[in-house]
Parts: C-alpha cells; structure tokens; sequence
C-alpha cells in the first residue's frame, strides 16, 4: 500500500504522519501544509502551500504565522483555537470553513488544524476546494 | 496546480511591502465587481464579513451581505457616476461566531464602470456609545421641564428621596423643600395670554435658580445639592440641601418671596405677583419623596390661606387639618345630593312696633355622624372646593321659594323680606346675578323682597365687585352690610357702597346698655347711615333693655334671640302665625313648601 497516495487531508492518523514525513514526503501532498513551532514561527512549509498561496518557502519559514506569513487567520477562528488548546494542554484537530485571502483574493478552503502536547509542532492545514 | 497568484519572486519589493501593509491594516478593505464579485479583500475584511458567509465563501459581496443589505446591490446599480458613493457607514448586525451582537459598518464607492471600492469596519463600540449618549439624552429629556429647562418633577422627586436616603451624622435636619406657588398667577395668564405666562414663568425659574445658587452653597464637606424645579403650572420646588440650620430655611423662603415680588416687565406692562411657599423641614419630613411633597404643598395652600406671599412651616397639625377638611369636602358633595342641608330663619323685627320685618335665611348642615356642622367650618371648605355655587343656590332659592309660600299664605300680613348671605366665592362670580335672576323668576318672589348680605371686607374689593353690586341692584333687590363694625371700613366709607342698609354686629350690641362709647358708636352709624339714606338693622338683641335703647337710638331694625333664633321652616311658620294671632293656623305640613325645608332640599326645586 502506498502511504502516499491514501493519505488524505481528513486522515485521522495525519499528525502521527506528518511528524515523521520528510520533506519530499510533505511536498508530495496534494494540500498545503504549514508546519508551526511553540512560538508561531513557522518551520515547515510544503510544495502546494507555496504555489498555491504564491509565497516562497524562503519568504516564510522562520517567521511568524499568524502575524507576518498570514494575518487573515490572526483571529479567533484560527489562531484562538491553537493559543487555547496550548494554554490548556488539550488535543486540537478542527476542521473549518474557511476564506483566505493571501494575496488579496478571497478563496474558500478547509482547514485542518492539528496540534498536541508534547509534540514539537502544530499544523494547519489547507484544503482549496475548487 | 494553480497558483493563487504570480510567484512573488517576480514582483518588485515595493509591490511586497504594499501587500503587507493591505494585510496589516486594521480596516477592512475590498473591491468587487459591480455584479458583488470580490476580486480583493485583505485579511480584516475576510474576518469580519466570515460570520455572514453562510456558504463558507466570500466570492460575492452582494451574497453575503443579502439578508443584512438587501437593497445594497440597488444601490450599487444607482450609483453609476465614477466617485458616487454607493453607502457610506452602512450598518449592518452580525451575530458573531464567538456570541455576541456585532455591528458592522460598511462604505461602498463606485470607482468606475467595472470596479467598486468598499471598506468594511466593526462600528459595535461606536454604536454602543451612541446608544448610551441616546438613553442619556433621553434620560435628560424626560427630566427636564420644557418651558423652563429646569429639572421637572421626577427629578427633583428623586432628589429628594436621595436626600431622605443619606445617612444623617449630626442628627440635625440639613435639608428642606420649599413648595412655591405664585399668587394671582390665573390672573396674569388671562391678561397677558398664555405666551405672557409662558414668558412669566421662564422669569420666575431665572429668579428662583439666581436666588438659591449664588447665595446658598453651603455646607462645607458636602457639594450643595440644591435643586430648583418645575413641577407644573405655576408651581416650583426648591430642595435646599447642605443646610446650617433651621434659621437658613426661613430666611432663604423669605428672600425667594421677596425676589419673586418684585415687578415683572413683561411686553413693556410691569407684572405684579406675590408667592405662597410651603416648607418641610427635614426633622418633619415623610419616608416617601412623594409624600414630602403633598406635605409641603398642604403647608403653601395654608400661606394661601393666610392672605399669600408668606411661607409656612409644615406641621403635622397641618395635615390634620387638610384631612379633615378633605373629608369634610366630600361628606359636604354627599350632603348636597343627599339633602342634608337645609335651611333655618331667623326674625327681623321693626324695633318701632314689633312687626315683623322679615327673615334672615340661614344654611345648617344635620351631618348624619357629626351631627349640626357649622356653617363657618363648611362654607369655607365649600369655597375653596368649588361647592359654594351649588351650596349658594340651594340657600337662595330656598329662601326665595319659602318667602313667597309665607305671602301666598299669609297675604298682606306676611314678612316682607326674606335675607340671604352671599359668600366671598359668589360675590366674584360674574354668573351671580343670572343666578339671583333665575331664582327670583322660578320662586316667583317680586326682587324688592329680597336682600343680599355681604361683609365690609367683600364689599370694598375693587371696581369689578362694585360693578357687580350695583348689577344685582339693578335687579331690584336690596343689598345689606352684614358684621359692620368689625371690618376695616369706616363710616366714611359707607357712602361709596351702594348699600340699603348696615346691620349693626352684635358685638356692639351686647354691651351698648353699659358702654358708653359702644352706644356713641352705634348712634353715629345709625346717623351716618340715615343720612345717607340706608336704614339699620342691630344683631344679637337679646334683652327687652337693649330692644328698648336700640329703639331709642333710632335703629330701624333688630334681631335675635329676645324674639326667636333661627327657626326650620315649619317652625318659623308656626311662630308666625302665632304672632299673628291667628285663630286658625293651617298644619305646616300640608303647605308643600313650608313643611319640605325642614329635611329635604330637593322638594324646594323646580
């Protein structure tokens, strides 16, 4: 069975994956994949994040998510849940409804965000729709 | 795979920073197409609109914002001149996902033919401060008295009531409400109209705040708390807060009668008006603001009462007096529907032969718990609740109808007059003598038999009362001076009173066998009053001595009890026969007239 191609953005067992994948391994997905430390800075960043959101790797990994990389999702919907789920050392895996609006244009996407204790990073994860 | 957009790699830095500036911005900011497709949105824009998006996306504005805007895409059809603005601060409610009730304002410009600019912001604290400048404006509003911009009476109730509510330290009254009625204030509106009054009373608050703020911020530890109001009409409230002591109260109530003394220039006419003040102090005070009020009121109505432009100190006695006379007042409305006035008449005899003259008409209430209420103790109450013309007509017409049943049966030998008291109410009544005339039509009593009696003080009130007087003698009824001596008006004055004759008061009667100057008082009215072509009549004439000396000091007239006190109806009918000498006395009770007095008022009326 080829890991890669049954992986899915709603697989349950995405986190364990992702934590283990290279980068080769992340780059082969067919949605984006932003991987974010403790501090919101980001560290990984996959292939279909950065040419669908038009933002090179360089431009983004070790800064941070939610202030310098992506404001639009600086908010409760998205950043709130990470901020909480960190304060209160729980499980975090919500798929949302979501707009994005890199760049300007307004799309809709699902995203996935993934986080738990004791793990180094949290993820979001993005689904375009169309 | 598509990207969102060119690779930022090929785009100038400048164009980067631009971007990161959209992104940052703390303002939503969008452009759509003039169909409300979006074709740019920054970050706040999407955060803020994302609660309206009920399919997740943001691809039309219109769509979005169909159920909070629905005309908003009308409006963006109207707008078609590059530069019109399509809204601008458009407010629309959100609930938000995080719960709460948010406002969003919106701003559309049209740009030009393909291209609209919009700015979305989240206006909730904005609109919440408006709400509150609003409710206080509002607050405000109902607190505030119109005309005069002065608190109103709600305010300054709940002043009061913050007043009642302080804890008191020193256990000495600090505060005082002073209910202020201005005097002849009817009057004033009537000649000068109501804008005169309405100006008048605007004149009255300036006076009243100028008197109380600059002069009486006392109270060291404590800001001075003084309100004036307007409760309404002519009546304001002064609540006197901080105070040092009782002595202030009185001299601040006085000072403010003084200050609203002073002549008004009103439409170039200079305006006089006095006021009555009422005051409660707060050792006398109720536990209810309400209830300070009434008190305070009752206290001006008894200045009122005293002749006005004076204050008066609320007691508990005065409350008393206000409930029984408010309990008298009703009993007294009971009374006149349930007849339990009636009338009693007392002789007037010719003091030369012993005729009898005729009869003085006297009102006498048989109250069914209290028993006989004196005349002195609801007449006044009767006046001052409105009741007096009923009470008035009852008497005069009983009299009248009494007099003429007496001459239908008694023919020649029958008293010729009847007398009736006219009270101070009637007398300025423009009214009265249709009334006289009314009476004297239906009773059938030719108008020479009949005589009103007034008091000095009534009589002598100016140019309008004189008037009157001599339209009730031109009916041809007599007209007496009732109590003279006792008043202020002297003998000078008599030849300015269109009088027919002056009934000498007891008072000067009693004592007139062994007072000298008693007798020499009497003796120069008796002279006074002949010159000037009015006769007397002397009361209170209890014994054959003081008959016999009144007789020889020429007094026309006398009655009292040496002949008869007041008699009911049926007896006084009795009495004249009996004087008469008459062998056959027709039983009262079967004249209809003469026996109906005695209890039911109602069998006197048409």
């Amino acid at each position: 069975m080829n890991t890669e191609q049954t992986l899915s953005f709603s697989n349950a067992a995405l986190f364990d994956y992702l934590d283990r994948a290279s980068d080769a391994e992340l780059d082969s997905l067919d949605f984006g994949v932003i991987g974010m430390d403790d501090a919101t800075q980001v560290r990984r960043y996959n292939r279909f994040e950065s040419a669908a959101a038009g933002l090179s790797p360089d431009r983004v990994i070790g800064h941070a998510l939610f202030t310098v990389v992506a404001p639009c999702m600086n908010n409760f919907m998205v950043a709130q849940r990470f901020e909480d789920a960190q304060q209160d050392g729980s499980v975090l895996d919500d798929t949302i409804d979501y707009v994005l609006t890199l760049r300007m244009r307004p799309v809709k996407v699902k995203l996935r965000l993934l986080a738990r204790p004791g793990s180094d990073l949290r993820y979001v994860l993005v689904h375009r729709q169309t | 795979m598509k990207p969102d957009s060119d690779p930022e790699d090929l785009q100038p830095p400048a164009y980067e920073a631009l971007i990161q500036f959209l992104y940052q911005a703390p303002i939503g900011l969008l452009q759509i197409r003039p169909d409300g497709t979006v074709t740019m949105m920054n970050p706040r824009s999407a955060q803020l609109l994302m609660p309206l998006a009920r399919q997740g996306n943001l691809d039309n504005l219109f769509e979005v914002l169909d159920e909070v805007a629905p005309d908003l895409r009308a409006m963006a059809d109207a707008a078609i001149e590059p530069g019109a603005l399509v809204c601008e601060g458009l407010r629309m409610p959100v609930r938000s996902t995080a719960g709460g009730r948010r406002v969003l304002g919106i701003s559309l410009l049209r740009l030009d033919a393909h291209t609209i600019m919009g700015c979305v912001n989240d206006v909730t604290h904005e609109v919440e401060l408006e709400q509150q400048r609003l409710a206080s404006r509002m607050r405000d509003a109902s607190r505030t008295d119109s005309l005069t911009l002065m608190p109103n009476r709600s305010a300054v109730l709940e002043r009061i009531q913050q007043a009642l509510a302080r804890p008191d330290a020193s256990g000495a009254p600090t505060f005082a409400v002073l209910f202020i009625n201005c005097d002849r204030f009817n009057r004033v509106n009537l000649t000068l109209g109501q804008a005169g009054g309405d100006r008048l009373l605007r004149m009255v608050a300036e006076r009243l705040n100028g008197t109380v703020r600059q002069r009486d911020a006392v109270g060291p530890a404590r800001e001075p708390l003084h309100t004036t109001a307007r409760l309404g009409g002519d009546e304001f409230v002064v609540l006197l807060d901080g105070l040092r002591g009782s002595e202030d109260v009185h001299s601040i109530a006085q000072r403010l009668i003084d200050t609203l003394s002073r002549p008004y220039l009103i439409d170039g006419v200079e305006v006089h008006i006095s006021a009555s003040i009422g005051v409660v102090a707060g050792n006398h005070a109720a536990a209810e603001a309400n209830a300070v009020l009434q008190d305070a009121s009752l206290a001006m109505q008894e200045a009122k009462r005293a002749g006005g432009g004076r204050h008066v100190l609320f007691t508990p006695s005065i409350k008393d007096i206000a409930t029984r006379r408010g309990a008298l007042e009703v009993e007294l409305r009971r009374a006149l529907e349930q007849s339990e006035l009636f009338v009693v008449y007392q002789p007037i005899v010719e003091l030369s032969d012993g005729r009898v003259a005729g009869f003085e008409a006297l009102v006498r209430w048989q109250h069914p718990q209290r028993g006989l209420v004196s005349p002195v103790e609801f007449i006044e109450i009767a006046e001052e609740c409105g009741l007096i013309g009923a009470v008035g007509e009852f008497v005069l017409d009983s009299a009248c109808r009494q007099l003429a049943a007496w001459q239908r049966r008694f023919g020649a030998q029958a008293p010729g007059m009847v007398s009736v008291n006219l009270s101070r109410a009637q007398l300025q009544d423009a009214a009265i003598t249709d009334q006289v005339a009314r009476v004297l039509e239906s009773s059938g009593l030719p108008a020479q038999a009949l005589q009103l009696e007034l008091t000095e003080s009534m009589a002598a009130q100016g140019d309008d009362i004189r008037a009157r007087l001599l339209e009730l003698k031109a009916l041809g009824l007599a007209l007496a001076l009732d109590d003279f001596g006792t008043g202020y008006s002297s003998l000078a004055c008599l030849g300015q009173l269109p009088i027919d004759t002056v009934k000498i008061d007891r008072s000067f009667v009693a004592d007139a066998e062994s007072n000298l100057h008693k007798r020499v008082l009497i003796e120069a009215t008796v002279r006074v009053a002949r010159s000037l072509g009015m006769s007397t009549t002397a009361e209170g004439i209890e014994t054959e001595g003081q008959a016999a000396l009144l007789a020889t000091l020429d007094c026309n007239k006398g009655q009292g009890y040496l002949w008869s006190r007041p008699l009911t109806a049926q007896a006084a009918t009795q009495w004249i026969a009996a004087r008469m000498g008459a062998t056959d006395p027709m039983p009262a009770e079967t004249h209809p007239s003469a026996a109906a007095p005695l209890r039911a008022a109602s069998g006197f009326r048409a």
